[in-house]
């Protein structure tokens, strides 16, 4: 860490230890699980809502949020590094945005710099797990685990566990909901999570009759106890009868926003949509693929510049439709590792340890938080790779544990 | 799509060319002629039931009239046997798969979605029509087992070969024998990166599976020490990537078969569970880790709990010490592990077991006598219900728990209705099915919208979701 930019992430660092110890004194039934139960909570909405958003390849988080003030990084990355924001060499909206006098936002990532400004938006450098294999799939294990390594842990998903330890009987069938074609792992063995491509294919194409004669055998267990299929069923009847209730189709945005018309786009849409039903919705993951930029990565344009910009025009329109609301949810968005510090010969990244992760909503916003290792070589780890050195878990754990105080137990 | 000397072998001339433009499509137009056989009838005594749920892909009409024709005990050995005669209708929708006809290499020159759906097609004929159930449920064991990921990497060219020629031939044989050809499978090689796991650059990713899944269990008594030392030892086992003439041996492999690059192999000494593997030993060092974790106590322990987990849906230490035993008395043969099992009160009287979506697909279609091609439209399905076979990305295998899949209900319901209602391009019911199925859709012929109706409500019944 070089000594300029210590003072900057001291003082970060002490706001967000401040915002813990605030959390502790001034809302301390939050800080007990067993108060938790106990609080009857509007039974619609639950009053903070938790969406994340996973780029499942590992996005390269050193041009996400370019460390322009260390030479190293132009040095590692002639072809693929993003020009600094006072480069006059360039056209504006080429360069880096300023952040601060170290880190500048990737072009692309402009929608976002007026939420990083009004302090919506945090941001935290070099976060990875202790996972050193560098494959996606343990990677993507340990962190979707909440686990120290692929390879570690329990076999559920962190936000299995944080549901299971915050059941309560106010829950709704929209408690938790996935936007993917399977189950995250995050969210295996949670209780009864629903997946969905889109809430519009959350219908059953049958017919009356057969949807009466489903609410009889899944309501009807007899002597025995409801299995879980019986509960999963139940469930799915009553979360049926909501989402059509909801016609997303016809979902009209607050605030003149306008959502991207791609996967994502429209995922956040949805989300959004449900958000605002009040249907107790508190999980909502997401994930979007396409990040393992190992070949023609691009740097200010290019194949990781237009993801970057699909994910700010998504969250910035989706801020937007919240509008106030934007207080009421944390929005994470999270990858499985960085990439290499030196660009390889295919103007491409090869895997690295560690990379951003962008929060939003009511966070301690306008900052950077967490450390920074620096990229000189002997600042990174023996391959050559960013050092993780702020533990996703811990990252996760400071920005949720306001609001999701039992998020602090399910880290294995 | 080029002909191989191999299909030539295989097939006839006429079959050979007609084969050559037969896709799935053709095997819909063949499957239409396929009889429908025995028709669906309430399962009469639940014990049978059960019984047959738990050693076939489920209930039928069909199974459950060889079962009594047969008797319990004559029926179950010849299930362990493998013995029943495949049906001819079968063989020739299977025959017409490329993937089961061509090697990995060749199979490269077709589009990769349709290699998978071929696999998946073959994995539901198989699992739905074989009689030989027990093999195809131990089929289903193995592969899951031993999981790897279609879409990572070249998997989808490699998993035929895996399948057809290391996990079907064992699936009833010896554990020992598949283990050691599977550690020298292109598709578990690729798929655990065993290709970067070389001499000074060690990866250990197979090492650690190969331990900690296909034979020690994650408690196995094994430490990191002894993953890098096992992975050490296969360091140079890897996939032939170059052309015959490049090879520089003779006779020359096949491009996508095993190859040991001795170039690539770390040939010091190493420590593997307390055995010295001297140095110089070359491929051996490979081969003397699968000798040392197959008969290593921990993988007949691991196995045992597996299987019977597997067959009866909960733990039994007495059973687990029998078949733990029997793995070590028959050398690892899985029939005799298998026995105990099927002979088990357990069997019948464990907890209920959740079917997985591709259980619950192939025990629809044989409870209501369907007939099917096995191919995209009913693989549309299985990918909604979240099974698509042979893309789970983990080395875990597709989840058995309850947890993981009750709440896939949604899409149950809607293959239960579309099956019923004939909605399912290429998969229908005969009418001829309806009389004798009276006690579930009433007296009466012909395929009434009624009896759809409660082929539909038993389908999607709760109790159908468990077996």
């Amino acid at each position: 860490m070089s000594d300029q930019s210590c003072d900057s992430y001291k003082y970060a660092m002490s706001r967000r230890s401040a915002l813990k110890l605030g959390a502790l004194g001034l809302v301390p039934w939050l800080m007990s699980p067993s108060a938790l139960s106990q609080v009857k909570l509007d039974n619609k909405r639950p009053g903070h809502t938790f969406v994340v958003l996973f780029l499942r390849g590992g996005s390269d988080g050193l041009n996400m949020l370019v460390p322009y003030a260390e030479d190293a990084y132009y040095r590692a990355r002639p072809s693929l590094a993003i020009p600094k924001p006072n480069d006059t060499k360039v056209n504006e909206n080429l360069r880096s945005v300023l952040i601060n006098d170290h880190f500048a936002l990737h072009p692309s990532l402009r929608p976002l710099k007026k939420w990083y400004d009004n302090g919506t938006m945090a941001m935290v450098h070099a976060v990875g797990s202790q996972d050193m294999t560098r494959s996606h799939f343990e990677a993507m294990s340990a962190m979707e685990r909440g686990a120290q390594t692929g390879n570690s842990g329990e076999p559920s998903g962190w936000l299995a566990r944080y549901l299971n330890r915050t059941q309560s009987q106010d829950d709704t069938p929209l408690r938790a909901v996935a936007w993917a074609n399977t189950m995250p792992d995050s969210l295996r063995g949670a209780p009864s999570p629903m997946v969905v491509q889109s809430i519009s294919d959350f219908n059953l194409n049958t017919d009356k009759e057969f949807l009466e004669m489903l609410k009889d055998q899944y309501s009807s267990h007899g002597s025995t106890p409801a299995s879980l299929v019986h509960n999963a069923g139940t469930q799915t009847l009553e979360a049926l009868s909501k989402i059509e209730k909801l016609d997303p189709n016809n979902y009209k945005a607050s605030n003149g926003a306008t959502y991207p018309t791609t996967y994502l786009g429209q995922g956040f849409r949805e989300v959004a949509c449900i958000l605002k039903s009040d249907l107790g919705l508190e999980i909502a993951c997401l994930e979007d693929t396409g990040w393992d930029s190992h070949f023609a990565q691009g740097g200010t344009v290019g194949i990781h510049a237009n993801n970057l910009n699909s994910v700010a025009t998504t969250v910035d329109a989706f801020l937007t439709d919240l509008g106030p609301r934007a207080n009421e949810i944390t929005l994470i968005v999270m990858t499985e590792f960085g990439r290499r510090v030196e660009e390889n010969a295919s103007l491409g990244t090869d895997h690295g340890r560690a990379s951003v992760m962008m929060a939003f909503g009511d966070v301690d916003g306008g900052k950077i938080l967490g450390d920074w290792p620096g990229l000189e070589p002997h600042q990174l780890d023996s391959v050559g790779d960013l050092k993780p050195v702020n533990d996703y878990r811990k990252v996760l754990t400071d920005f949720l544990a306001p609001k999701m105080p039992e998020i602090r137990n399910v880290w294995t | 799509m080029s002909l191989s000397r191999r299909d030539a072998i295989i097939l006839g001339g006429a079959a050979a060319l007609a084969a050559t433009t037969a896709g799935c499509g053709r095997v819909a137009t063949e499957v239409r002629r396929r009889k429908a056989t025995e028709p669906w009838r309430e399962p009469t005594n639940p014990k049978t039931t059960r019984l047959l749920d738990r050693m076939t892909f489920g209930w039928s009409a069909d199974e459950e009239a060889t079962y009594v024709a047969m008797g319990h005990n004559a029926y179950i050995e010849k299930q362990l046997k493998a013995d029943f005669d495949e049906p001819i209708d079968l063989t020739f929708q299977l025959t017409q798969l490329d993937c089961l006809r061509m090697q990995s290499a060749e199979l490269m020159d077709i589009q990769r979605e349709r290699v998978i759906q071929e696999l998946q097609c073959a994995a539901i004929l198989r699992a739905t029509y074989s009689p030989n159930q027990l093999k195809e449920r131990m089929v289903d064991f193995w592969s899951n087992h031993f999981n790897i990921y279609s879409e990572k990497k070249d998997g989808a060219f490699f998993k035929s070969a895996e399948e057809e020629e290391i996990i079907r031939d064992h699936a009833l044989g010896s554990f020992k024998e598949m283990a050691k050809k599977m550690s020298k499978s292109p598709a578990m090689l690729m798929y655990l990166d065993n290709e970067q796991n070389i001499k000074g650059h060690p990866n250990e990713n197979y090492a650690r599976e190969l331990l900690e899944l296909h034979t020690l269990g994650v408690y196995g008594g094994y430490s990191q020490r002894d993953i890098q030392e096992v992975a050490r030892c296969l360091t140079g086992w890897k996939v032939e990537d170059r052309h015959a003439i490049s090879q520089g041996q003779f006779p020359p492999v096949a491009q996508g078969s095993f190859r040991f690059d001795i170039d690539a192999h770390d040939d010091g000494q190493k420590t593997v569970l307390g055995h010295v593997i001297p140095a110089g030993g070359g491929i051996k060092d490979g081969e003397t880790v699968l000798d040392i974790v197959v008969s290593h106590p921990s993988t007949a322990k691991y196995l045992a709990k597996k299987l019977v987990m597997f067959f009866t849906g909960s733990r039994s230490e007495s059973l687990e010490a029998t078949v733990a035993k029997a793995y070590e008395t028959a050398n690892g043969n899985i029939t005799e592990m298998v026995r105990p099992i099927l002979l088990s009160e357990e069997l019948t009287k464990g907890d209920p077991i959740i079917r997985r979506p591709f259980d619950f697909v192939c025990a629809s279609l044989r409870r209501a006598a369907a007939i099917t091609d096995g191919g995209p439209d009913i693989q549309r399905y299985l990918r909604t219900l979240g099974q698509p076979m042979y893309e789970w990305p983990m080395p875990d295998g597709y989840p058995s728990d309850q947890l993981s899949w009750a709440n896939t209900i949604l899409p149950r319901w809607q293959f239960s209705y579309d099956l019923a209602f004939g909605k399912i391009a290429n998969t229908t019911i005969k009418a001829e099915a309806m009389p004798l199925i009276k006690k579930i859709v009433g007296e009466g012929s012909g395929l009434t919208k009624e009896r759809m109706r409660l082929l539909a409500n038993h389908l999607s019944a709760p109790e159908f979701q468990y077996m």
